[in-house]
């Protein structure tokens, strides 16, 4: 048996991180990994030859200070909300979970996870960007998960949880935590609030299995939310990518109803809908590294320069998909990414 | 397959005892092998590193080499131990102008340390160093990770001698000595490595490849063709571990069109 080292085993510390508060509370709780000193995280997680999926198996941590830009506007692939006021930001690159789909592994050089602790200076962009709004009648959208799933991480890393206390003191911020995780319980301790929102990626149970490695059952995904809604947050549900295996009308319509069948899914403030789509150098890239993935293999077009269905496959799944939510919910709360 | 790269005789001899290694004579420098490991002389200093590993690589590239280094270095005796092999996590240049980081992904049983190297033999240093010290690494991680990616590159270096304290010419026989101290270490690693080199990466099997050099060969594909057949012979592949391709009584084509419509008769079984 190959004894690959545990995650974490080793972690590089940038010189100008490592006093910082979280960086010392990150070492402190993982007082056995072996602590490297680096100038910089790009001399780490930049290097060239590198194997992104050993790495993940084998995923060393790196904390580091993020310079500028530490807030980006939302481009196609973040949902904008029809909000000009939309933006996501990096406090983590990659990710615990190992999602066969995940464009991570296209952007990125590395599966090692970078850990951004002087979350002050986030704050800070953020607070700048509140006094000069594109559209200052509307609240400003910040996705904060973008690039990981912060909320699996909790438990290791108290990032969402100072988020969260930084957004409630804010009159016109919206954060948006996208996740796969289970862990709701890590927020256990906070009292929900109107400019949270708290948004769950669920895929029915084969696809989770498949495709999602590492992250929750649907069915513990399903606990996670049921414990938000019935605690008082803002919940939206987003089912993307729909991956078109085959009997794929069967499988998500059994899964809608399934979801909704285990939540009180008056309460959820929406839900997103969007079909797998990709950047087209990320998707080569990942095909090329020799993934094991047979979703590299489908047929695809190109769309300008990303990778998705057939547009009228695309049209038909979201057809076939909105038709049985809007059994559930009212059709203005289902989105739908293009 | 391993490919143990060492700079003194007095170091290969117990890993090329200890591990029965038999002399190559196809090169012009001294290599020893088995079934599963090469060992390689680079000799002292940069100099012969480039041209012997890059030939040993052009050799035994199908075999997912993993380099390794090891040899003595010298260490600070506050902080690290004569005798000990220690497994090497940083490594810089004498100048510190450029710092290189291999990739330790597997489990080992040493203590892990950074190393500096020096061009010429380093007899006393100014400074409470925390580091290790030698004449190769650096240049062999520069080499090496042009060539495999970098975690298959690692570093074992035996503290010989404390720089500061008691500077002596080492004799041949106490650095052999130090080697054969760790070699049940070298070796419970050295499994773990040899499995993991071993590992299969490709989609297809042989006889997926072999399908697939018959259907070119019959119907005389273009490139593009060949491409598109290859994708979508991996998708068969990565949906149905275990089954057979279809089989195809394929005659060669009479006409462009007859190929067109035979190839599209393939790719609509392959989709199923
Ligand atoms: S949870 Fe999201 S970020 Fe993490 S691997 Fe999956 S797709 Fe990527």
């Amino acid at each position: 048996m190959i004894n690959y080292q545990s995650k974490f085993s080793h972690i590089y510390v940038e010189d100008q991180a490592r006093d910082l508060a979280l960086s010392k509370l990150v070492l402190k709780k993982f007082k056995n990994s072996e602590i490297i000193q680096i100038r910089h995280y790009k001399d780490i997680f930049n290097r060239t030859n590198q194997d992104f999926q050993l790495q993940k198996r084998a995923m060393k941590l790196i904390l580091a200070k993020k310079t500028g830009p530490l807030l980006y506007p939302a481009t196609d692939m973040v949902q904008d909300y029809k909000n000009k006021n939309s933006f996501y930001n990096t406090p983590a690159l990659n990710c615990l979970y190992n999602c066969e789909y995940c464009f991570l592994q296209g952007m990125y050089p590395s599966g090692h996870l970078v850990l951004f602790v002087n979350e002050n200076d986030f704050f800070i962009a953020i607070n700048k960007q509140l006094l000069k709004l594109e559209d200052p009648t509307k609240p400003m959208i910040v996705s904060i998960s973008y690039n990981s799933d912060l909320m699996a991480m909790e438990n290791l890393f108290p990032i969402i949880s100072r988020w969260i206390e930084f957004a409630k003191s804010k009159d016109n911020l919206i954060i948006e935590i996208r996740t796969k995780s289970a862990l709701f319980n890590s927020l256990k301790n906070i009292s929900p609030h109107k400019n949270i929102i708290l948004s769950w990626t669920l895929s029915p149970e084969v696809i989770c299995k498949e495709f999602e490695k590492f992250t929750p059952s649907l069915d513990m995904r399903l606990k996670a939310v049921k414990s938000a809604l019935d605690a008082g947050w803002d919940v939206r549900l987003c089912f993307d990518p729909i991956l078109i295996l085959d009997d794929w009308e069967k499988i998500y319509c059994l899964f809608i109803d399934q979801v909704m069948n285990k939540i009180n899914y008056n309460k959820l403030r929406d839900l997103t809908l969007g079909v797998f789509r990709m950047n087209k150098d990320y998707f080569n890239r990942i095909k090329k590294s020799g993934l094991k993935s047979r979703l590299y293999y489908e047929h695809y077009v190109n769309n300008s320069g990303t990778i998705t269905l057939e547009e009228d496959l695309k049209k038909a799944v979201i057809k076939t998909m909105k038709n049985k939510i809007i059994e559930y919910l009212p059709a203005e709360k289902v989105m739908i990414w293009d | 397959m391993l490919c143990i790269l060492t700079a003194l005789k007095a170091e290969s001899e117990p890993l090329i005892n200890f591990f029965k290694l038999k002399k190559d004579s196809s090169f012009d420098f001294p290599v020893f092998s088995n079934n599963d490991i090469i060992l390689v002389a680079t000799g002292v200093g940069g100099k012969n590193i480039s041209k012997r590993i890059t030939t040993v690589h052009n050799q035994f590239k199908r075999f997912n080499l993993i380099f390794i280094n090891i040899g003595i270095a010298g260490g600070n005796s506050k902080n690290s131990k004569i005798s000990k092999c220690y497994s090497i996590n940083k490594i810089m240049d004498e100048r510190e102008r450029k710092t290189y980081y291999p990739e330790i992904f597997i489990k080992h049983p040493f203590n892990e340390k950074k190393i500096k190297t020096f061009k010429s033999v380093v007899k006393s240093i100014n400074e409470d160093f925390d580091f290790l010290i030698d004449m190769e690494s650096f240049d062999i991680f520069k080499v090496c990770s042009k060539i495999v990616p970098i975690h298959r590159i690692v570093f074992l270096k035996v503290v010989s001698d404390y720089v500061n304290e008691n500077f002596q010419k080492l004799n041949a026989t106490f650095i052999s000595e130090l080697i054969s101290n760790n070699l049940i270490k070298f070796k419970i690693y050295f499994d773990s490595l040899i499995q993991f080199s071993k590992l299969r990466s490709n989609i297809l099997n042989n006889d997926d490849v072999t399908w697939l050099k018959e259907i070119n060969k019959v119907l005389s594909l273009t490139e593009s063709q060949k491409t598109i057949i290859f994708n979508k012979v991996k998708g068969f592949r990565l949906r149905k571990k275990d089954e057979k391709l279809p089989s195809f009584a394929i005659k060669p084509p009479n006409s462009k069109s007859n190929q067109k419509e035979t190839l599209k008769e393939i790719n609509d079984q392959l989709s199923i």
